[in-house]
């Protein structure tokens, strides 16, 4: 056979140039594409911690397990480090004391997905396909205004400011068409009490609002079986190069609400797009990273510092929410200064991972 | 055969894709599971990719220096992280300030090696006066100093005091004979100690107290758990602290100040500090704030320390100058400052000489206490910092002039 092996790496990196309109992608390619994201789904299979990961043969590039009676979906770019079944268990309860409908597909995203070999989080996020109409959409939000988990704050992404209690102002921001809406909640389960976030999007697959997110980042844990498809060279290259650039404008970014994570998201941003691309051994070594228990108390100190936020922004916080600010507190272990230097090590880090990363591209013709 | 024939083909797959993460047990059975036709395709695709793959990735000079620029950068971001989870484990095993122990620690806590890389460290930074005054008297009175603290229960009356007599004694005494590096970094922390001692007794600003209260926090917890100064990152560090404020003792006492001139409250604490520590060998020099009446009673030949914490800047140094100079017809004048980097932004423009003492080897550390940032936000009111030059070492005389006027 041939002496030169592929990793599918380079076909991926092109795929996100195109996506970018900085290639071009033939027909042939977009066959290769296709084989290498046949193969790594088909590589994908076992790789999770628990070994339970099946091909999802009706949904292409997707592995399937059952939690309870419940079938999750995991992308085969991040079997290795999907949750176990407890994990998945409780996130599935989480997700659905969140969701708007019964009826939606539900997404564990960002870290929340990485929880197999990344136990620390500072948030949990949830992406919601919402699949019914405007109406129920702004019914299902007016509904969580009044039940558990305390719904915080509501925001539509184009504008600045949320709404929060006592809603007055939530009528007005439920007018007209509604395309995306996030919610912020705090959760209590056996994850630990975590800020949760929905990010509900109005589509119907791959319309609507479907594309504010990327479907290579969600485990399909409650509610419809998953609606995006996979096997989708211009999404996947449109993710690949969000990633790539969403990693560099974190470390950029000058908000205020996002010094404290900004670091540890770009990182996250790194171990995704080296997830994706196969490098397992720079994955590894972030994954690695990310487990020490100096991150640990970075990731645990920005969750303590927006539990906080939360407990303000509420008339009477709840019990465990104050217990939970105090713990974490009291837990903290780094002095302020080191937990200064830690951050600032943890973005010097990801800063060189977005320059190995540029090289990769930039190699890549 | 079709057993073989499958077999064959992802055999050829294998040879062709590199699955990075090794096999994993279930994708052989997935393989075998499809269809003929759909192997062979999957087999051609992957034979023609690995084909090209080879030709697509092409490594320049310019991607191999961001790949050292990369390497660089993680290097450094492991190294500081491995220090910070080291320091993470100690803390582990060693309960915190509050709740520690009063019972001997293990010698092993004070490894020979840890001191010997400490001590080379320490000769690596020090300039020549150091190197002399240092090593020939400072560091004698230091250890003689702690020991008569230590024999005659000298150390301020508060909970930790007791932690650090028990520590000391036998281990600690013991390395003291053996170690004069053991001697000086104990005695800088003890220095330190002293300093929130001093602290506590005065009324200050919030901000302040809890800069350096969280310093003298800090060199309580290396008390307990003493471990070897690093160098340090871009962050003030509580073992430069430390030791600018041993070197800035050290030249006080050797400069023989009679007035002790200082700007603003920072500076106070350093002088009350510096004063107390003076007193103990001799005459307490007299401590003058800038705002406030000149000290009467000054001899003709006066010696003025002037005196800058780590906000110091041009401005206030110069007006403590013109301040003695119209006060008193003669005299010499000395200045000191405890700086945060050694960046050098613009010389000096007062007459004499200025020792200074860094906190930092960054030219831009964060300071504790602006939250806004790093120090390139406050380093335009700083006399140092941020500037093109870098001192060669930490610690060194300016010397710019020499004594003031006798008739200002």
């Amino acid at each position: 056979m041939t002496a030169t092996m592929a990793n599918g790496a380079d076909i991926l990196i092109r795929a996100a140039k195109t996506a970018e309109g900085r290639g071009t992608f033939t027909a042939e390619d977009m066959e290769d594409l296709e084989a290498v994201l046949q193969l790594r789904t088909l590589d994908a299979v076992h790789r999770d911690p628990d070994r339970a990961l099946e091909i999802a043969s009706e949904f292409p590039g997707y592995l399937v397990r059952m939690v309870d009676e419940d079938r999750v979906f995991v992308p085969f770019n991040l079997a290795a480090v999907s949750p176990r079944l407890q994990q998945l268990r409780v996130a599935r309860d989480v997700a659905c004391s969140v969701r708007l409908a019964a009826t939606n597909a539900i997404c564990l995203s960002g870290s929340g997905a990485t929880l197999g070999k990344v136990e620390t989080v500072a948030d949990l996020d949830f992406c919601e396909y919402h699949l019914g109409t405007d109406l129920t959409l702004a019914e299902g939000v007016r509904a969580k205004t009044k039940g558990q988990p305390p719904l915080i704050w509501v925001k539509r992404p184009s504008e600045k400011k949320p709404v929060c209690a006592p809603w007055a102002d939530l009528p007005r921001l439920l007018e007209g068409t509604l395309d995306a809406i996030k919610l912020d909640f705090v959760s209590n389960s056996a994850l630990g009490v975590l800020p949760t976030t929905t990010l509900v999007l109005k589509t119907s697959g791959e319309d609507g609002a479907a594309g504010k997110s990327f479907a290579y980042q969600e485990a399909v844990v409650g509610g419809a079986d998953p609606v995006r498809a996979l096997i989708n060279p211009e999404r996947l290259g449109a993710y690949i190069w969000w990633l790539k650039t969403e990693a560099p404008a974190l470390l950029r970014a000058t908000e205020p609400t996002l010094q404290s994570k900004k670091a540890v998201k770009a990182l996250k941003r790194c171990l995704s797009l080296y997830l994706m691309v196969e490098k397992p051994e720079i994955a590894d070594d972030i994954l690695s990273r990310l487990g020490e228990r100096v991150v640990h108390e970075v990731v645990l100190g920005s969750r303590l510092k927006e539990l906080k936020e939360m407990a303000e922004a509420m008339s009477s916080p709840p019990v465990w929410l104050n217990d939970a600010i105090t713990t974490l507190g009291q837990a903290a272990k780094l002095p302020e200064q080191e937990h200064a230097i830690a951050l600032q090590a943890v973005e010097t880090l990801a800063d060189g991972l977005v320059l190995k990363i540029d090289a990769m591209f930039e190699e890549t013709v | 055969m079709p057993a073989t024939t499958k077999d064959q083909l992802i055999a050829d797959i294998r040879a062709s894709y590199a699955p990075s993460y090794g096999a994993a047990g279930g994708e052989e059975d997935a393989l075998h599971q499809m269809e003929l036709p759909k192997l062979q395709a999957l087999r051609d695709r992957l034979v023609r990719l690995a084909r090209t793959s080879s030709q697509r990735v092409k490594r320049t000079a310019r991607t191999e220096a961001l790949h050292r620029e990369a390497d660089a950068k993680i290097e450094d971001a492991l190294a500081t992280l491995a220090g910070l989870e080291k320091k993470l484990e100690r803390d582990a095993r060693m309960p915190v300030v509050a709740s520690a122990p009063r019972v001997p620690r293990a010698p092993a806590a004070y490894t020979l090696h840890g001191l010997e890389a400490s001590w080379s460290r320490w000769v690596d930074h020090r300039a020549e006066w150091i190197d002399t005054q240092f090593t020939q008297h400072f560091r004698e009175r230091l250890i003689e100093q702690v020991q008569s603290r230590l024999l005659e229960a000298h150390l301020p009356e508060d909970r930790y005091s007791e932690l650090i007599a028990t520590l000391w004694e036998p281990t600690t005494q013991a390395l003291v004979e053996q170690h004069a590096m053991a001697a000086q970094m104990e005695a800088m922390r003890l220095l330190r100690h002293r300093m929130s001692s001093v602290f506590a007794t005065m009324d200050q600003g919030l901000l302040q107290r809890d800069t350096l209260a969280g310093f003298a926090m800090d060199s309580i917890g290396l008390a307990l758990e003493p471990s070897v100064p690093s160098e340090p990152g871009p962050t003030l560090s509580p073992h430069r602290a430390a030791e600018g404020l041993a070197k800035l003792q050290a030249y006080a006492v050797d400069y023989a100040a009679d007035v002790i001139v200082v700007s603003d409250n920072g500076g106070s604490i350093l002088g009350e500090f510096i004063a107390g520590e003076m007193e103990e060998r001799g005459p307490r020099p007299k401590i003058w704030f800038k705002g406030r009446e000149a000290p009467v009673d000054v001899r003709s030949d006066a010696r003025f320390l002037i005196l800058a914490d780590v906000a110091t800047d041009t401005r206030s140094i110069d007006q403590c100058q013109r301040l003695v100079a119209k006060h008193y017809a003669a005299g010499s004048m000395a200045f000191a400052a405890l700086l945060g980097s050694p960046g050098l932004k613009r010389g000096p423009a007062f007459q004499g000489r200025l020792f200074v003492t860094m906190l930092s080897n960054d030219r831009q550390p964060k300071l504790p206490w602006d939250r806004r940032g790093t120090y390139k936000r406050v380093e335009g009111g700083h006399l140092f910092g941020g500037g093109e030059q870098t001192l060669p070492v930490p610690d060194r005389f300016l010397d710019v002039g020499e004594l003031f006027q006798e008739d200002p």
